[in-house]
């Protein structure tokens, strides 16, 4: 194999990626110019808004006294960007990809594969790291004096800071794969952590605004400049890199820059050259199956089920098996029970008044003064919570490739789509179920915990059904990741937006009338306008299931 | 004659100005096996997906013992079984978790689902496997697995679309032994294939189709006459695109 065949073979391949990552994020040959647009629009926003809020960050952290913390703390949020990309790209992507045996087969060096498939990544990687890195140097560089040699420091430790991250990513994630492959429960187990996750990132943010909810602005400031001292030490210790960056922008050190870029740039070759030399070995390791059970099936061996009890069954097994889809469509779930444990334990006018919940700066006399208002409101968190979990939304579309058993099915599209929303209420009833009995434990009236119980339920109910409907009645079944359809499809943007701003309307209405009206006309809100929610989505799923279900190519 | 079990009457279906089939007609009757050829494109999977319900045709319609499957969809899918040309089925559910899904779905009680699973599954050497998630599976395993489950309710036209892609020899002979018995028991077997020697073996009636047309309909003797099938095929194909130009 000559070196030129390999530098030939690199561009196409490069290209093969970037047509493969448009694809994925729906630019496709004949979706027109506006979806092209709208993708754009969209990258645009996002980039905008992580630019202000890391600006926003950058100046308050300047404010606290904390401006000697940003270097490091630039360098740790480019590398958690890239290694977050790196983990959830690389499988499938640089190992355990479909069309390895394609590729491998090509008449190109081998490394020339793996660089194609690292190399889009590490490209991500520097761009965000750019991204955002650049609004805290400017909030660093308006506090301390910008010589050429600290600009030009922090420029090379943005573009360096997630090469090294995502190149161990890229190893550690190979070693979870190998794991996870060979592990018949994996699914449920990254499931659980995931849960356990958001569960401590909820109780941490809690933890977090208890602890500066009663001081003053000043103290605050100060409390904010000593956690920020403290990150900035605990990163420094933790990944030296950091704090090479650090000394390089802050204290000018020419030793602390070269080492930073050196291993950069050392780490991401090796890994690759490594990834190269084994390639075959590691795509064989990330495709393997679970070990063999030695438990011998009888074949089809459990008791007759009626047909919409099967397909609901199944649609619970394909949310349990899918981490990335129950925890994008359950996360209300998680939060309701949470939030419900919450109140539970401490109480609402307690934890209203502790100053743990971020935007709430009340006193313990304001927070009963009132005390009916709270009330009202109080079950639109739940119906918040509920909107936010449509398992149903794109469960049409997840179908995929397999639709045809839908389609072919002795079944009506009722039956199917009707399967589709009670795994979804099965998964509710249970989050509700939890949250109504721990809410009556903590001391909540009665007639409350069911307003709070009726409002998750309606808008779980209505938003998951209108969801369901704008699935099925145009459902996208050529998707290459599930992810085209479980957070960027239009159906479930519209059911989670809807349910978001139909929450928030109804707590403003609910305490305009407890304000105007009377407690009990807040209370009567509380429970009919779910009510109707849910029979609004109901009906609009109802019109779709008796068009029947389209498929591919379904339009003549 | 007895009734035909799959009735196909003027079909027709096209995408916007492309016409992928046009104007075919066919019957495959109780205790028929029907082999349906073509070149790639020629239109047989477009036929096969509206004939089993997953594709609305342009005009013409499709009976299965008399039900229209797009007037009464449930009354005719319930009679019918499909295996498609791809074995896609849900990675997250196990072989046996399949099986009971597809039997749940079609009505078929525990003890009978067990016994013909059991029994076909062991004719197709997949038994072993069912256990494991359909995600480890190869493609030939799914292909089996896949052709496990519409027999399970005896149905009345079986439909397969390229059903012997993938499949081992062994695997091969089971299957023309399993659709040979299925037709003495009255089903009436209606499959698309490229393997011409497996038609010309099996089929009692063949169908061509090039281009959307059928070219050829009839018993599988008289349609290949004192040639092979492959022969006939070839001719068959020649003498339609003489008039192309790049075919002369």
């Amino acid at each position: 194999m000559t070196v030129d065949s390999g530098n030939r073979g690199l561009r196409p391949l490069l290209s093969l990626q970037v047509r493969a990552l448009l694809y994925g994020l729906g630019v496709r040959r004949g979706s027109g110019r506006l979806r092209a647009l709208g993708a754009a629009a969209l990258a645009l926003l996002l980039a905008g808004m992580a630019v202000f809020y890391l600006g926003a960050l950058g100046f308050g952290m300047v404010a606290a006294g904390a401006a000697g913390a940003i270097p490091a703390l630039a360098a740790l949020m480019g590398s958690l960007a890239s290694v977050a990309l790196v983990f959830v790209k690389a499988p499938g992507t640089v190992f355990g990809c479909r069309d390895y045996d394609l590729v491998a087969a090509l008449p190109v060096p081998t490394r020339a594969v793996v660089l194609a498939r690292t190399a889009p990544l590490y490209g991500f990687g520097v761009a965000v790291s750019v991204l955002l890195a650049v609004p805290l140097y400017v909030a660093y560089f308006s506090a301390v004096v910008p010589t050429p040699v600290a600009v030009g420091a922090a420029a090379l430790c943005a573009v360096c800071a997630p090469l090294v991250p995502a190149a161990v990513a890229t190893l550690v994630s190979l070693a979870l794969m190998a794991v996870a492959v060979r592990f018949r429960h994996a699914g449920a187990v990254q499931l659980v952590l995931s849960v356990l996750l958001v569960v401590g990132i909820v109780a941490g943010s809690l933890a977090l605004g208890g602890a500066f909810g009663e001081k003053d602005d000043a103290a605050t400031l100060a409390a904010m400049g000593d956690v920020a001292g403290m990150l900035s030490a605990a990163v420094a210790a933790a990944y030296p890199p950091a704090a090479w960056a650090a000394a390089a922008v802050g204290e000018g050190s020419l030793a602390g820059l070269a080492v930073f870029v050196i291993l950069s740039l050392a780490l991401p070759a090796a890994v690759t050259a490594g990834l190269a030399a084994c390639y075959p070995a590691v795509n064989a390791v990330a495709t393997s199956g679970p070990r063999r059970s030695s438990r011998r099936v009888v074949a089809a061996g459990s008791a007759a089920a009626s047909p919409l009890r099967a397909l609901t069954v199944k649609e619970l097994r394909r949310i349990g098996s899918m981490p990335f889809y129950a925890m994008n469509c359950c996360v209300g779930l998680v939060l309701m029970v949470v939030a419900a444990v919450a109140i539970s334990a401490i109480g609402v006018d307690a934890l209203l008044a502790s100053g743990v919940v971020n935007g709430v700066e009340l006193d313990a006399r304001a927070v009963a003064a009132l005390g009916d208002q709270i009330d009202a409101a109080l079950p639109w968190v739940f119906g918040f919570c509920g909107a936010m979990s449509l398992t149903a939304g794109p469960s049409v579309s997840l179908e995929g490739r397999a639709s045809w058993l839908m389609l072919t099915a002795p079944v009506g599209a009722g039956t199917v789509l009707a399967s589709k929303l009670l795994a979804n209420l099965v998964l509710g009833c249970a989050a509700v179920a939890v949250s109504a009995v721990a809410l009556l434990v903590g001391g909540m009236a009665p007639l409350l915990v069911l307003q709070c119980a009726v409002a998750a339920m309606g808008l779980l109910t209505g938003f998951s059904a209108l969801a369901l409907a704008l699935d099925a009645s145009s459902p996208n079944l050529a998707w290459t990741t599930p992810a085209e359809v479980v957070k960027r499809g239009l159906p479930m943007m519209v059911g989670v937006f809807g349910g978001i701003v139909t929450a928030l309307g109804c707590g403003f209405l609910a305490v305009l009338a407890c304000g105007t009206l009377g407690s009990w006309v807040s209370g009567l809100v509380n429970l009919v306008a779910p009510l109707v929610v849910a029979a609004a989505g109901l009906a609009a799923l109802r019109a779709v299931s008796r068009r029947g279900l389209p498929g591919p190519a379904w339009q003549a | 004659m007895a009734r035909p079990i799959l009735e196909v009457s003027h079909f027709r279906k096209s995408y916007g100005a492309h016409v992928a089939v046009r104007d075919l007609s066919l019957a495959v009757a109780p205790g028929e096996i029907c082999g349906f050829i073509g070149h790639n494109g020629a239109g047989k999977t477009t036929l096969i997906r509206s004939v089993v319900g997953a594709q609305p045709p342009t005009s013409g319609t499709v009976r299965v013992c008399g039900h229209d499957v797009w007037r009464e969809p449930v009354a005719a899918k319930r009679l019918m079984a499909y295996v498609p040309d791809n074995p896609d089925v849900y990675d997250f559910l196990t072989g046996v978790q399949y099986l009971d899904l597809v039997a749940d779905v079609f009505g078929v009680s525990a003890d009978v689902r067990r016994w013909r699973a059991g029994e076909l599954a062991g004719r197709l050497e997949l038994t072993d496997v069912l256990g494991e998630p359909v995600s480890a599976y190869s493609h030939g395993m799914r292909q089996k697995l896949v052709l496990v489950g519409p027999p399970l309710h005896h149905p009345a036209p079986l439909v397969l679309d390229e059903p012997f892609v993938g499949l081992d020899p062994s695997a091969s002979h089971e299957l023309k032994a399993i659709l040979r018995e299925r037709a003495a028991a009255g089903c009436a077997v209606f499959f698309s294939s490229h393997v011409l020697e497996v038609v010309e073996k099996l089929c009692d009636t063949v169908a061509v189709i090039r281009r959307g047309e059928l070219v050829a309909l009839g018993p599988t003797d008289e349609v290949r006459g004192s040639a092979s099938l492959e022969d006939v095929f070839l001719e068959l194909v020649d003498k339609k695109d003489a008039a192309i130009p790049s075919r002369r």
